[in-house]
């Protein structure tokens, strides 16, 4: 049996090979680099934004961007930089609810699939077949009309379309898992279900889900800026990235600073989350290591 | 008369997810809170209007006939009046499903015509410049917002340069071709209207090109891989080892066999691209399906909403369906 310093060695051995292999990784640097910096932002927004987000100023409505107002200011003279600062916070805010929201329903139902098998699985997954086939955001916009435009609903709606992609990969998880030799000794020491899923279901089967996710948070926001985009979001004055583009779009040719750095904004971050969650998948799926 | 039969089977297999499509947006039109049919009706519906609407939707009764209800209105095509234009949903859904043919169609071929041969060069020129233009463009590509790529667009090649025109389908004193398709290029063409035609083409242009954006990279970035997986294949080797050209090696025997997952995706990528359009046909005044929905959504239009999401489902399902025909038939090792 090993030592408890070996087991510490192999460890610190292992942490230090997953930050050599970020390191390899350009790409996952700056991705991690935007997040970070996303985070950041969202955290010390008010010391970073120089003016109020919500203040309006109609003397300096529709200024280009000058060392006063970095990013301009918009149709009611309020400080876009700011407002993108503050922005963060409700992107950052939608992103991890829709995915923890959608991963809550999908663990729950794949591993009943997975787990018990038969009519159960068949009828789990049938549920999710028919949510897969249809067009996300259109549902998503369907629901959240349906529970009245706001942004609560807008994530709620999102969850709800996105949680059969989980489903069935944590069913797929659990699948393996299930005819594996610990899962039978666990069982034949009289263990209960609950305790098999607990102990034994859950820690091996986050990997693949925890990938996923990673690369599913850029599609999230996408997702919920288009939802405010068309009003269905985040209402005013509310300063989401999305709905600043929709209240930016009539003084397009006026003001082309108004809607453009908002999706700016959204652009970064997306691509950001999308290099970490590929590097991500790199480095926990030893299979694609070149 | 085997690929016959496998159709049959999978338009009868379509019978499950319709039943689940349907019972979807049921449950949606009933989730809204307060009396649906006074929110349906408008504020000025008289008390014998919702009487009427009530007993037509059997509201009264319980939910699994109130669904059958709903079935029985949607099989005669009543899918209800839209508020804002107070006219029959479907007769509005119908006229502006052309527009949005037209625009979606446009973006998939611009987007497969050019994405294909982007994925090929990348895998060709595997980790020359070519490659890493093309990757940094499928990761840009799938991160920009289709509603901000339109508006930058518009801004620069509408408002700055003043290349394109910026809204609708033709400009107010062109006459639309005489109506044979609904589809302004396509009838243009039939009529040797060029006039027509090459105004319709610059319209479509810009709309066009911000939807296809996303799906060009996802597009690129699956042909890439795929041909990367099949080049190491030995039919490759054995190709080359017979002293065929790189050209034909790589277009006969690589293309066509890296297309499966690519054909894939592509059905995939007409629901994104009809997601898009909502968006992208706002910005553009594009008189399609997506302006209708938007328009719907800011009138809170319920009836003309629960429409368009039904036919924008139908329409993704049967694509699918029409994909995975399309899979069997360039694919001859799958069993059907």
């Amino acid at each position: 049996m090993a030592s408890v310093e070996d087991q510490t060695e192999r460890r610190s051995r292992g942490w230090r090979f997953t930050l050599h292999l970020i390191w390899k990784n350009p790409l996952m640097v700056v991705g991690l680099a935007v997040v970070c910096v996303l985070f950041l932002m969202a955290i010390f927004a008010p010391l970073i934004s120089p003016h109020d987000p919500f203040k309006i100023n109609p003397p300096q409505r529709l200024k280009p961007p000058s060392a006063a107002y970095l990013l301009g200011t918009d149709v009611a003279g309020r400080d876009i930089f700011s407002r993108i600062v503050y922005g963060s916070r409700i992107t950052l805010q939608i992103g991890i609810t829709v995915i923890l929201l959608a991963l809550l329903i999908g663990y729950f139902f794949g591993i009943m699939a997975g787990f018990f098998g038969g009519a159960v699985d068949e009828l789990f997954m049938r549920i999710t077949d028919i949510f897969m086939s249809f067009p996300y955001l259109i549902l998503a916009m369907g629901l959240t009309v349906a529970l009245g435009p706001s942004i609560q609903n807008a994530m709620l709606a999102m969850a709800i379309v996105w949680w059969p992609t989980y489903a069935r990969l944590v069913r797929g998880e659990v699948l393996k898992l299930r005819g594996r030799t610990f899962i039978y000794a666990s069982k034949g020491l009289g263990a209960t279900n609950l305790f098999i899923i607990l102990r034994h279901i859950l820690p091996n089967s986050w990997m693949p889900v925890v990938v996923q996710s990673s690369l599913d948070f850029g599609r999230v926001i996408m997702y919920a800026a288009s939802l405010s985009f068309i009003g269905l979001g985040a209402q005013p004055p509310t300063p989401e990235w999305g709905a600043m583009i929709s209240d930016g779009r009539a003084f397009l040719e006026q003001a082309w600073w108004y809607p453009t750095f908002p999706g700016l904004a959204i652009m970064v971050t997306i691509l950001g989350f999308n290099l970490m969650g590929d590097g991500l998948r790199d480095i926990l799926d030893p299979r694609l290591r070149r | 008369m085997k690929l016959w039969a496998y159709i049959v089977r999978r338009l009868v297999l379509i019978i499950p997810t319709l039943v689940g499509v349907t019972m979807i947006t049921f449950a949606i039109s009933r989730l809204i809170p307060g009396d649906p049919i006074a929110v349906s009706l408008g504020p000025y519906a008289s008390q014998e209007q919702i009487q009427l609407m009530r007993a037509k939707w059997g509201l009264d009764k319980p939910l699994y006939i109130q669904y059958l209800l709903y079935l029985k209105n949607l099989s005669r095509g009543d899918l209800g009046v839209s508020i804002h234009s107070k006219r029959a949903v479907l007769d509005d859904l119908r006229d502006f499903f052309p527009a949005t043919f037209e625009l979606t169609t446009a973006s998939m071929l611009l987007s497969i015509l050019f994405g294909i041969p982007i994925g090929v060069i990348a895998a060709v020129k595997k980790n020359r410049w070519p490659d890493f233009v093309t990757r940094l463009y499928a990761l840009a590509g799938v991160s920009i917002p289709v509603f901000w790529l339109g508006l930058l667009l518009l801004l620069v090649f509408y408002f700055k340069l003043g290349w394109l025109p910026g809204v609708g389908r033709l400009d107010p004193h062109v006459s639309p071709p005489a109506s044979i398709t609904g589809l302004y290029l396509v009838d243009s063409l039939f009529t040797a209207n060029w006039k027509v035609f090459f105004n319709a083409l610059k319209h479509i242009l810009l709309p066009a090109f911000s939807l296809s954006c996303v799906i060009m990279a996802t597009i690129s970035r699956m042909t890439r891989a795929s041909m990367l997986e099949v080049m190491t294949e030995n039919y490759i080797k054995a190709a080359r080892a017979k002293g065929l050209s790189e050209r034909t090696v790589i277009y006969r025997h690589a293309l066509t066999n890296s297309l499966i997952p690519v054909v894939t995706i592509i059905g995939v990528m007409y629901g994104v691209c009809l997601a898009g359009a909502v968006l992208t046909e706002s910005i553009f005044s594009w008189p399609g399906l997506g302006r209708y929905a938007v328009k719907a959504i800011t009138f809170l239009d319920l009836d003309a909403i629960m429409g368009f999401t039904l036919v924008a489902t139908l329409i993704y399902v049967f694509l699918n369906l029409i994909v995975d025909v399309i899979y069997v038939v360039i694919d001859p090792r799958i069993k059907y």
